[in-house]
């Protein structure tokens, strides 16, 4: 059990992302398409009016920008197919050498992540140049904008191993996961700033991990943040990576214990 | 003295698993009422297996033989018994006890699908700690035993079935396992393609005095390599002894297949002995006969001289007919 280990998964992952080459381009192209939708949605939308509640058509650029490329960073996965990968067996190939699971799946995580926000950023930045909205972006807030990042990375990784758990117990793991990714897309804000809608939402949705999968650091990079709202959701967000962490290695422990190990 | 390297006490694992009623209407009646049966994988299994000893572990379909395995080497919890492999509780997943042993399935595999077998050579190295000298000789020494000094660098998912299964033992040995649990390591290989596998294992049990537990529904597999077998029959141990003896007591006989030029009679065959098999549909004439383990040698000869023969192949009894008698015994007695 050494760091190397990881560093090779690691390698491995980040090579094999190029391997199906099709697939590759294809979700990229997903991605801009579906960022460049929203935006000339919004764009439709301002075009009789100058502000919606406190964004200004330049402010709600940058902000679908902002938020598409933090969601591309915090909620892409390469652990969607975990369940089965746990259901069909394949986990024993890991389970039967000296080495952590979870840290395996941390590095597979981890190549993905560096692959995505390398291509991101690539993207993010030609649509930025490509739309070239005037608003001020606050630069001292990048270092708190990277520290959420990484803590929403640390809530979304314990929901993927939760939910990948169920394929200890069940084939049947691909329904709950629908419903709460679709439920995690409505609520993160990339599709809309979840400040535009009735405040007794926002207050709601503050309470639930789904801010922090995007639309708060959109917001501090916008500036919008005061020092309160900054402590209470850190410590929101920092009760729940400690919950579902918690509950992830709990489940998984159980899990480990019942694993049938199919197949062979 | 020896020393024990697995005691197997009293074993037993039991799945639940549910049962589902074939057709529509049982899927649409499966989502508010589930029938759960229990299945008896493995029954109150105990035996010990000797450091350096190669064990045959054989059964019939659903025996239960991977199910021990997995439990033997961690991957499942028993639902009941106790278990020592070298001195440690399997299922508690130490890494200590990891690095020393390697489960091999014949059809499962370790391999990366998409890279060349030697990435996940590399992979092996530092999952298990091996010092950079010794994963050099061991690895030269193994591709050069196997003969696979360009398939390692070929995209696994592009190799045959036994290039494929020589990486895999390569990637389980790298890391010099004392003990081995080799799953029907030869499945689906051709007859030569076994043969070098079963010589490898050999040579491997003598180099390195490793431990194995081999299960496999070839004969000759168990045969050559192993001196003891063990029987598992629905969960249950019925054998646990030298293979000679059973081998000696139910496969009496050998199989005989003969191919001939032109058509022969019955009579012709029958002093040879017992005729399992004659067909004479005016273009092929085959028989299959069954001949004495001692006399098969003077029986083939004889054959030869005497009828149009044109191909003859003496083979053991299928391992499953000897598990039938052995199994027919233990429940008459
Ligand atoms: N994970 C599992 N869940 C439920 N039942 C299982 C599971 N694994 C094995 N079984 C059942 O346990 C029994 C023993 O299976 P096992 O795979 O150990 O047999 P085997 O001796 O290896 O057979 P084979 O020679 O076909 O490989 C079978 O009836 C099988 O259906
Ligand atoms: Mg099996």
């Amino acid at each position: 059990m050494t760091v190397a280990t990881y560093l090779q998964y690691f390698k491995i992952y980040l090579a094999q992302t190029f391997e199906y080459r099709t697939s590759f381009f294809m979700w990229r192209i997903r991605q801009v398409l579906s960022l460049l939708l929203s935006l000339f949605f919004w764009g439709s939308v301002y075009a009789d009016t100058a502000t919606i509640s406190a964004y200004t058509k330049d402010d709600m650029i940058a902000y679908l920008i902002i938020t598409n490329l933090v969601f591309n960073l915090v909620a892409a996965t390469s652990l969607n197919s975990l369940g089965s990968f746990i259901y069909s067996g394949e986990l024993s190939n890991f389970l039967i050498k000296p080495q952590n699971i979870s840290l395996y799946l941390l590095s597979k995580e981890a190549a993905d992540k560096l692959q995505n926000l390398f291509f991101s950023l690539l993207e993010a930045g030609g649509i930025w140049l490509l739309f070239q909205p005037q608003t001020s972006i606050s630069l001292q807030s990048l270092p708190l904008l990277g520290f959420f990042i990484i803590l929403g990375m640390g809530v979304t990784f314990c929901i993927q191993l939760l939910f990948g758990a169920i394929g200890f117990w069940s084939p049947d793991t691909w329904g709950p996961r629908f419903l709460f990714f679709t439920l995690m897309g409505l609520t993160s804000g990339t599709l809309f700033p979840l400040d535009i809608l009735p405040s007794w939402f926002t207050s709601t949705v503050a309470l639930t991990p789904f801010p922090f999968i995007s639309y708060f650091q959109g917001q501090l990079a916008l500036g919008r943040v005061n020092s309160d709202h900054l402590w209470s959701s850190f410590l929101v967000a920092a009760a729940w990576l400690v919950a579902l962490g918690i509950t992830a290695a709990v489940v998984w422990k159980k899990g480990l214990k019942d694993y049938d190990s199919h197949g062979g | 003295m020896k020393t024990a390297a697995i005691v197997v006490d009293h074993l037993s694992k039991h799945f639940k698993v549910y049962k589902k009623e074939p057709g529509v209407w049982g899927s649409i009646k499966s989502l508010w009422h589930r029938e759960y049966e229990t299945v008896k994988a493995v029954q109150d299994i105990s035996f010990s297996i000797d450091e350096g000893e190669v064990i045959g572990f054989i059964g019939q379909n659903g025996a239960g033989k991977t199910t021990t395995l997995k439990m033997l080497s961690g991957l499942l919890y028993p639902t009941s018994g106790e278990v020592s492999v070298l001195g440690y509780t399997p299922w508690e997943r130490k890494p200590d006890f990891q690095k020393q042993f390697s489960l091999v399935m014949g059809q499962k595999n370790q391999l990366w699908w998409d890279l060349p077998a030697i990435e996940t050579f590399e992979l092996n190295k530092a999952i298990y700690d091996i010092p950079d000298n010794q994963y050099k000789k061991t690895l030269g020494t193994l591709v050069e035993l196997l003969d696979v000094a360009d398939i390692i660098k070929v995209q696994v998912r592009k190799l045959s079935l036994g290039q494929r299964m020589k990486c895999e033992l390569i990637a389980a040995l790298l890391h010099n396992p004392k003990l081995l649990f080799l799953d029907e390591p030869t499945i689906g290989l051709d007859v030569i393609m076994q043969k070098t596998l079963r010589d490898f294992i050999r040579e491997y049990n003598r180099e390195f005095g490793a431990t194995i537990i081999l299960t496999s529904h070839y004969m000759d597999d168990v045969k050559e390599l192993c001196k003891r077998a063990i029987i598992i029959e629905k969960g249950t141990k019925i054998f646990d002894g030298e293979l000679q003896s059973i081998i000696a007591k139910y496969a009496k006989n050998k199989i005989l297949s003969l191919v001939f030029s032109k058509p022969v009679q019955r009579s012709d065959l029958e002093p040879y002995g017992e005729i399992k098999e004659l067909t004479q549909d005016g273009t092929n004439y085959t028989a299959t006969l069954l001949v004495g383990r001692k006399s098969a040698t003077a029986s083939a000869s004889k054959v030869l001289s005497k009828l149009p023969v044109q191909d003859l192949t003496i083979e053991e009894p299928p391992i499953e007919a000897i598990i039938r008698d052995v199994f027919a015994d233990t429940k008459r007695s």
